[in-house]
């Protein structure tokens, strides 16, 4: 009796470990879904798809610091993507909507309003950026690269705190380098905190890539993004890979970048990250996205050692119920059954024969 | 019975807890769930107009400014100005420093240089004196007078001793027979020129003999080539030459060639031969070649020449020198001989040649030709081929030339002797050839060059034309005679008046060019007197400029606002140097800025600005003057020219905006709310739906096309009414179905 009561013990204990494990492991995919879906610059391929029937890739270059590209090797590139959609038959109906792209670089200025100036880390910006990354505007409008002036700049929060004390900033002078320009809007941050933590270079402003090379003359890009239709797989990143004046920098596909496959590939790049060598400073969103990556990866792996438990458990569940699932099946299940069965149509033949002997309760 | 009681009351407890949640989430489920909702911000669709504005920011500038200069090289002593100080005309700018300056120095000195160069050159003028040619025209004149006046005595007497003469007749006479006798004259000098440049054309056949014996030199040196000469068809012994006559076309065989023994096989013209070719064909054997064999025909053997002297050019009066002369071209026959002779020894007269000479084969008689006439006509047989050719020698220009028969024998018999020896070089007739008689060739030239230079002028034109010329000057001397030696005197005294009237012109034309270049000289003198002067009153203009006056002030010459000073006290500003600028407000003010081409399209010239940074003082209107290309980026930007009025100064940094007429539109919504995808641009409005907990707002995708925009607002076309509300920002990414909540 007490060897009873101690193996029942010890079972229920296994099965409630292999239990708790495995709500950890949907805890753990659940919170790996969580953070694949929270970085919103990550999924511009799938905001500009829409209801489109056409895929879409969205793909990063970054440039390492020591090269190079200018806005016109980006118009260069941007002919060439049209000849890939050309040569790809993707332009019966024209190349709007086909692609976007957008490129930035990231200074340093000095703002100066009517009560007060400070340095401000500048992102200087160009084509579509703001619908890669669409930060939320607490007032005014993002500009674009058909305005038709380039003189008005992003604020974020910090800065128009700063500067204005205020987010209402909209039509409002403020002056970069010296030079007049115009508060298109404030901008809240990204509140994720990834992002967050990414972003070190304190309170900014967004400006056009134009007035940022009139101001400093420095016409260097950092960074340039693109989605692109997709015509068939890999389309996107081969185009930049042929076409793009990388000078040694480094394409990143990031459509499907938290997806299982990517992240299980990502596993064995998890400690050669800390190694460096190829000059490029990423951007803020980028270091965002791969600290995520990083959390993700780190996620599966404990998700795999969770679900190790309960699936080793389950297994010996299989393996002895297949050895002794017959003999229990017709010792015991199916010969309660036939005898349930037969004392049920005893009982029902008993009742029929009193009911026609009129010995019916009722 | 207790267990079923304890059993009821629990469940009755589930139940209470369960309805007061369920009473509290119904209650509050309006706020979580809005709580739960993505907060969005919304603007209401309006009409409005949209106005493209371009933004710059310039320097104001005065349209005019005035640049005040250092009218000498002087130190500055003090500076009474600043930059951006208001000055009147008048007020003083600078304070020099006493003392001369170098300007002044330099000025001096060059005024001093100019009037002692004007001294110099008033000091050299030249001066013309023209009394010693004219009384030297005067005494032509007078000598002319006196002549004239012997003349007219001369004349008297010549009438007086010849009463009753027509003295014009005799005049005229004489006059004329003087002319004749220039004209008889004139006639003998151009006779003997003639004659002259004939002789220089008989100079060349004497070339053409040097090139014979150039060529025979060659065969000399060619002995084996010379053997094959004796291959000659059958009966071949020699070749000869004759001269065709038009008047009775026969052959006439040479002398020492015994007609009985030749007949003429062919003929061959030298004209053709000379069109054909400029040297003689080339033999197989290997010889320059006077002869070309053909390889039919039988070969005769130990036919004999004919005799030839060959010794006797050796026995003439060949001179034994050896500069016989030697011509150096080759035996090019350019000219067909004009004359052909035949060499007869005997003293019958040789037809007159007319055609070329005719060098033709002959060969001995066939056997079967008993005879062969001394004169044969010529007709060359079809069936017989010639054999050889010979280019040969003519020597016929004598005939044309007015030799004398003595003269031409003396040719004729000289070139028949060396055509002999060239017949016998040709033939084979002589195989030892030696250096001596190539030397004897070659007297034999030089013999015939000597007779021709020997050869006097005795052309009959030149004895017919002095012959004129003596009968001319005979006809006047006849008129002279008849007059006597008073018409020698009146001659005389004629020519002396002649002589004093041309001598007088001369002197009177020579004084007439004296006096005309002298005028020029004088005048160019003159000339640089005038400059001079000129200068020197320059000179003391400036002089007197640097100096003048002592004015140690610089004052300025407008009012206005300084702009800029270049000069501090102590410095030595150089002369015409700037030393401040003064702007001059009264033409108003200016400011430009550079604007990209899409940017200066969207504006026209009129339009007014509005200035944006600068918020105090009054008002201050720009309105745009013109649209010039940026010469900075002609490609990419035009320059904005504004005129700024108003309370402003030079030098403010002014942002100007300026937007072309503004256009209203129906649909107009803020930049911010305007979203794009792969289908295009949409907004995302506001869809309200009533519930039983109140109304619900869904986002709803509009697609819409944009028209216009600029800096807040774009004005589109969509399924968007007045009023409407469109999403501008949210605090989640929504899409098109999303609920939403709002922010107010």
């Amino acid at each position: 009796m007490r060897i009873g009561r101690y193996n029942f013990t010890k079972r229920a204990i296994w099965h409630c470990c292999c239990i708790l494990m495995f709500i950890l492991a949907l805890v753990c995919i659940l919170v790996i879904n969580a953070l694949a879906h929270r970085l919103d610059c990550q999924r511009t391929a799938e905001h500009w798809q829409g209801e489109s029937k056409e895929s879409f890739s969205q793909i990063s270059c970054f440039i390492p610091a020591a090269s190079s590209v200018t806005r016109n090797e980006i118009y260069g590139f941007r002919y060439k993507v049209l000849d890939a959609l050309h040569t790809a038959a993707l332009d019966a109906d024209g190349t709007d909507g086909l692609w976007v792209d957008a490129w930035s670089r990231e200074g340093k200025v000095k703002l100066s309003s009517s009560r007060a100036s400070t340095d401000a880390s500048a992102v200087a910006v160009d084509g579509e950026f703001f619908t890669f990354h669409r930060l939320r505007l607490l007032s005014g409008s993002y500009f674009r690269e058909s305005d038709l002036m380039k003189d008005k700049v992003l604020l974020d929060e910090e800065i128009a705190w700063m500067l204005y004390g205020g987010t209402e900033l909209e039509g409002m002078a403020i002056q970069v380098n010296g030079q007049d320009f115009l508060v298109g809007g404030v901008v809240e941050r990204e509140q994720d905190a990834e992002s967050r933590r990414a972003y070190t270079a304190g309170a900014g402003v967004y400006m056009s890539y134009d007035a940022y090379v009139k101001l400093t003359g420095d016409d260097r890009v950092d960074c340039y993004e693109l989605v692109l239709a997709e015509p068939v797989k890999g389309f996107a990143k081969q185009t930049a890979e042929s076409s793009f004046p990388l000078k040694g920098g480094e394409v990143v596909v990031n459509t499907g970048r938290f997806t299982l496959p990517r992240l299980i590939s990502h596993i064995p790049k998890l400690g050669d990250r800390a190694i460096q060598s190829n000059g490029i400073r990423y951007p803020y969103w980028e270091n965002a996205a791969r600290i995520v990556e990083d959390r993700c990866s780190i996620l599966l792996i404990v998700t795999v050692v969770f679900l190790l438990l309960p699936l080793i458990t389950a297994a010996v569940f299989i393996v002895q119920l297949l050895r002794y699932g017959s003999e229990i099946l017709t010792e015991s299940v199916l010969l309660r059954i036939a005898e349930d069965a037969r004392e049920a149509i005893r009982v029902r033949q008993r009742r029929r024969w009193e009911k026609r002997q009129g010995r019916h309760d009722a | 019975m207790e267990n079923s009681v304890k059993s009821r009351g629990w469940v009755k407890n589930a139940a209470i807890i369960f309805l007061s949640v369920l009473l509290v989430l119904t209650f509050f489920s309006n706020t979580i769930m809005n709580r739960s909702l993505p907060e969005v911000a919304t603007a209401n669709v309006t009409s409005d107009a949209i106005t493209a504005r371009v933004r710059g920011t310039g320097t104001v500038t005065a349209q005019a400014s005035y640049q005040v200069k250092a009218p000498t090289t002087r130190k500055i002593q003090s500076v009474m100005i600043r930059s951006g100080q208001e000055v009147s005309q008048g007020d003083v700018l600078f304070i020099l420093s006493d003392g001369d300056s170098a300007e002044l120095d330099a000025a001096s000195e060059t005024l001093r240089k100019l009037q002692l160069s004007y001294d110099q050159t008033a000091v050299s003028l030249p001066s013309f004196d023209y009394t010693a040619d004219r009384k030297n025209i005067d005494r032509a004149k007078q000598a002319e007078r006196d002549a004239q006046a012997a003349m007219q005595k001369a004349l008297d007497n010549l009438a007086n001793s010849k009463e009753g003469a027509d003295m014009a007749f005799y005049e005229s006479e004489l006059q004329a027979r003087t002319m004749a006798l220039n004209k008889a004259m004139a006639a003998l000098e151009e006779t003997k020129a003639t004659v002259a440049r004939e002789r220089e054309a008989a100079w060349g056949d004497v070339t053409e003999l040097n090139a014979w014996v150039k060529l025979l030199q060659k065969n000399i040196d060619r002995k084996s080539s010379l053997t094959v000469t004796k291959k000659v068809p059958v009966g071949a012994s020699t070749v000869a030459f004759w001269s065709d006559t038009s008047m009775d076309g026969v052959i006439h065989l040479p002398s020492f060639m015994p007609a009985a023994n030749y007949r003429i096989v062919a003929l061959a013209d030298m004209e053709e031969q000379q069109g054909e070719g400029q040297t003689p064909p080339e033999q197989p054997g290997g010889g320059n070649m006077l002869l070309t064999t053909q390889p039919e025909g039988t070969q005769g053997e130990g036919q004999n020449p004919p005799e030839t002297p060959v010794t006797e050019p050796q026995q003439t009066e060949a001179p034994q020198q050896t500069e016989a002369p030697q011509q150096t071209e080759a035996p090019q026959q350019t000219e067909a001989p004009q004359q052909t002779e035949q060499p007869q020894p005997t003293t019958e007269p040789t037809p007159e040649p007319t055609t070329p000479v005719v060098i033709v084969v002959v060969t001995t008689p066939e056997p079967t030709a008993t005879e062969t006439p001394p004169v044969v006509t010529i007709a060359p047989t079809e069936t017989e081929t010639p054999t050889t050719t010979v280019t040969y020698i003519q020597d016929f220009y004598i005939e044309d030339k007015g030799l004398t028969d003595g003269e031409k024998e003396l040719i004729r018999d000289r070139l028949d002797k060396y055509n002999r020896e060239v017949f016998n070089l040709i033939t084979g007739g002589e195989t030892e050839i030696g250096a001596n008689k190539m030397q004897a060739l070659e007297n034999e030239i030089y013999n015939t060059r000597q007779a021709l230079e020997s050869l006097s002028m005795t052309d009959p034109r030149v004895s017919q034309a002095e012959a004129a010329v003596d009968a001319a000057q005979a006809e006047l001397d006849a008129i002279t005679n008849l007059l006597g030696g008073y018409a020698a005197d009146y001659n005389a005294a004629k020519q002396a008046y002649e002589d004093a009237k041309k001598t007088r012109e001369t002197l009177e034309t020579n004084l007439n060019n004296s006096m005309i270049s002298n005028s020029k000289s004088a005048a160019g003198t003159s000339l640089t007197l005038q400059d001079l002067a000129y200068q020197i009153e320059k000179a003391k203009k400036d002089l007197e400029e640097l100096s003048g006056g002592e004015q140690n002030q610089i004052i300025a010459p407008v009012g206005g606002i300084i702009d800029a000073v270049n000069y501090t006290a102590g410095s030595t500003p150089e002369k015409d140097q700037i030393l401040c600028t003064i702007e001059v407000p009264d033409l108003g003010y200016a400011l430009s800025f550079s604007a990209t081409n899409e940017q200066a399209r969207r504006l026209r010239v009129g339009d007014t600005a509005t200035v944006t940074n600068y918020y105090w003082g009054s008002e201050i209107k720009a309105t745009l003057e013109s649209i010039r290309t940026d010469p900075k980026n002609p490609q990419t930007n035009k320059l904005l020219n504004f005129t700024v009025t108003g309370d402003v100064n030079p030098g403010s940094e002014l942002t100007l905006s300026v937007g072309s007429k503004s256009q209203n539109y129906d649909i107009v919504v803020p930049n911010s709310s305007i979203r794009t995808d792969a289908n295009g641009s949409f907004v995302l409005a506001i869809e309200a739906k009533n519930s039983p907990l109140g109304n619900r707002y869904y986002a709803t995708r509009v697609d819409v096309t944009v028209l216009a925009s600029d800096d807040i607002n774009s004005a589109v076309t969509g399924d968007l009414g007045f009023g409407d509300f469109v999403i501008t920002t949210s605090s989640r990414p929504i899409k098109s179905g999303d609920m939403v909540r709002m922010a107010n």
